[in-house]
């Protein structure tokens, strides 16, 4: 094996993991690298916000894959070392130890890093963000003795941590400067759901409230002064306000990305602009069949990642795949499975199936044409499973059946009337 | 420890040492088995953890709750009689030689 036939993946989670075994297995005989920054073996993230935390996991419960299965695949991972820059003209990569490695196709799944609070005393001790293992680790040992915690940002990761929290018997209080919780991927019928949940739970939800400034005494904060003036109590405070796509090795390939801050553009092979890159996962945007628009667009999940890092593995091999595959995501909070498949349309109106307040609950999303373009589910798994087939087809359905919680989302479409069936 | 064997569909079967309690997919994922995914980490929330439990153990295996059976119905082959999430298997002690059919794709 010569070592210039090498894949050289950048990230090792999701995408970066799924890349380099999809190489492998649709047949790249040449070395196969995978360089990740973090010490840990590459893990699953999910549990991160939630059992983590709640029982006390221990990180090798949550390896993504044994030893194993990375001896079998032929895969190298060079863990705890960052990729400092690429030459790619040259096809070599630089690593923080020193050390270059010379690669043919070079593969990134960088992912992308949180969005930094920046507000006086952001950077008090007690301040925590979650993105990775070691910062799980870090809200774990912060949280021993916490008794008031103020997340801010009402997203997947403030939300799942205030159910978390709250679990686990901590006094919680979420800022969320924009109008409502989880505004950016639920509609307002599912928000006043979910925030009727928590408040239920004992979460204090403060909407249309930022954070100003973080009080503190001793280094540690104390304190979090919002924009109406008040300060609120806090032992520990979680920022999760979005995360930016890591794009630095992008850029000095020579890769185009989707405008400042946006992430590496990818076509539906996960090629980038540039011949011999790859991109995939959080750090990769796309134009989505899904999405109502041609706007490149980036999805931050799990499904995303791996789906998006198993087709530039292919492509890496040679062999002939295309990113198609139906977006969906899920966020479990309380005992509350929250499922969401597609991508809203704002022009798409909404059918409710059961009464909000009840479950099992679900929205299906019709555009014009009475095709269903997105379904966000709470303890529906039914129709969740049925809304991935009718997404992905597009199918049209009946509103008024639509609407019927008695009849199967599957069997509504396959009894619309003709008419309704453009 | 219970020998669990994880038959796929190109005729190769591997045999593990499970302790009891773990789940199939687990101990798939641990040991680098190619077949079970389980993307989502075991949380009945993906379908990609389809196994078929061989037709000797029906019956041995515990009952299917609800959220399984409708996450079931999104499974990438095709869902049969036999189908299970192996995410929902955990290893009882009686288990010796408890074999499951891995469907020739999860996606």
């Amino acid at each position: 094996m010569r070592d210039d036939a090498r894949l050289l993946v950048a990230g090792a989670s999701y995408a970066g993991i799924h890349m380099a075994a999809a190489a492998r297995e649709k047949g790249w005989t040449g070395l196969i690298t995978v360089v990740g920054e973090e010490p840990w073996a590459p893990y699953e993230r999910p549990p991160l916000s939630k059992t983590f935390l709640a029982k006390g996991e221990a990180p090798e419960d949550i390896a993504l894959r044994g030893e194993v299965f990375y001896r079998r695949h032929g895969i190298d991972l060079v863990l705890g070392t960052r990729i400092t820059d690429v030459d790619h003209a040259a096809r070599v990569a630089r690593l923080d130890n020193g050390s270059t490695l010379a690669y043919a196709t070079l593969g990134l799944a960088t992912g992308g890093t949180p969005r930094r609070l920046t507000v006086p005393g952001g950077d008090l001790g007690g301040v925590h963000y979650l993105a990775t293992l070691d910062d799980a680790l870090a809200l774990r040992d912060a949280l021993d003795g916490a008794r008031d915690v103020v997340i801010v940002g009402a997203g997947f990761i403030g939300l799942e941590l205030a159910a978390t929290l709250t679990g686990l018997g901590r006094s919680v209080h979420v800022l969320e400067a924009g109008e409502r919780v989880m505004g950016r991927v639920l509609t307002p019928t599912l928000s006043a759901v979910l925030a009727a949940v928590h408040e239920s739970h004992g979460v204090r939800i403060s909407t249309g409230t930022g954070c100003v400034a973080m009080e503190g005494s001793g280094g540690r904060v104390t304190g979090v002064r919002t924009t109406t003036g008040e300060t609120l109590r806090a032992d520990v405070v979680l920022v999760g306000i979005g995360s930016v796509p890591r794009t630095e090795l992008a850029r000095q390939a020579g890769a185009a990305l989707a405008g400042p801050g946006g992430g590496v553009l990818v076509d539906a092979t996960m090629r980038t602009s540039v011949p011999g890159v790859l991109a995939a996962g959080d750090c990769a945007a796309f134009v989505s069949s899904y999405a109502p628009t041609d706007v490149p667009l980036r999805l931050e999940s799990v499904q995303n990642a791996t789906d998006q890092g198993r087709v530039a593995g292919a492509t890496a091999a040679g062999a002939e795949a295309i990113y198609n595959a139906v977006p969906w995501f899920w966020s479990d909070q309380y005992d509350l499975k929250l499922q969401l498949v597609g991508i809203h349309d704002p022009a798409s109106r909404e059918v409710a199936r059961g009464t909000p307040d009840g479950e099992p609950f679900s929205l299906v999303h019709l555009d014009l044409e009475n095709r269903v373009v997105a379904v966000d589910s709470v303890n529906s798994p039914a129709d969740h499973v049925a809304a991935r087939r009718l997404v992905a087809a597009r199918e049209h359905l009946d509103p008024s059946l639509a609407q019927d919680a008695a009849t199967p989302l599957k069997a509504a479409v396959a009894t619309s009337p003709p008419a309704h069936r453009l | 420890m219970v020998k669990i064997r994880y038959s796929r569909s190109d005729g190769f079967t591997e045999e593990l040492d499970v302790a009891v309690g773990e789940s199939v997919r687990d101990a798939a994922i641990e040991a680098g088995v190619t077949g079970i995914e389980g993307e989502c980490g075991g949380q009945m929330n993906c379908a990609t953890c389809h196994v078929y439990v061989d037709r000797t153990w029906l019956g041995k295996t515990p009952e299917i709750d609800e959220i399984e059976d409708a996450m079931l119905d999104g499974t990438a082959c095709p869902r049969e009689d036999n189908s299970r999430l192996s995410c929902q298997l955990r290893v009882q002690p009686d288990w010796e030689g408890f074999t499951v059919h891995l469907p020739e794709s999860q996606y």
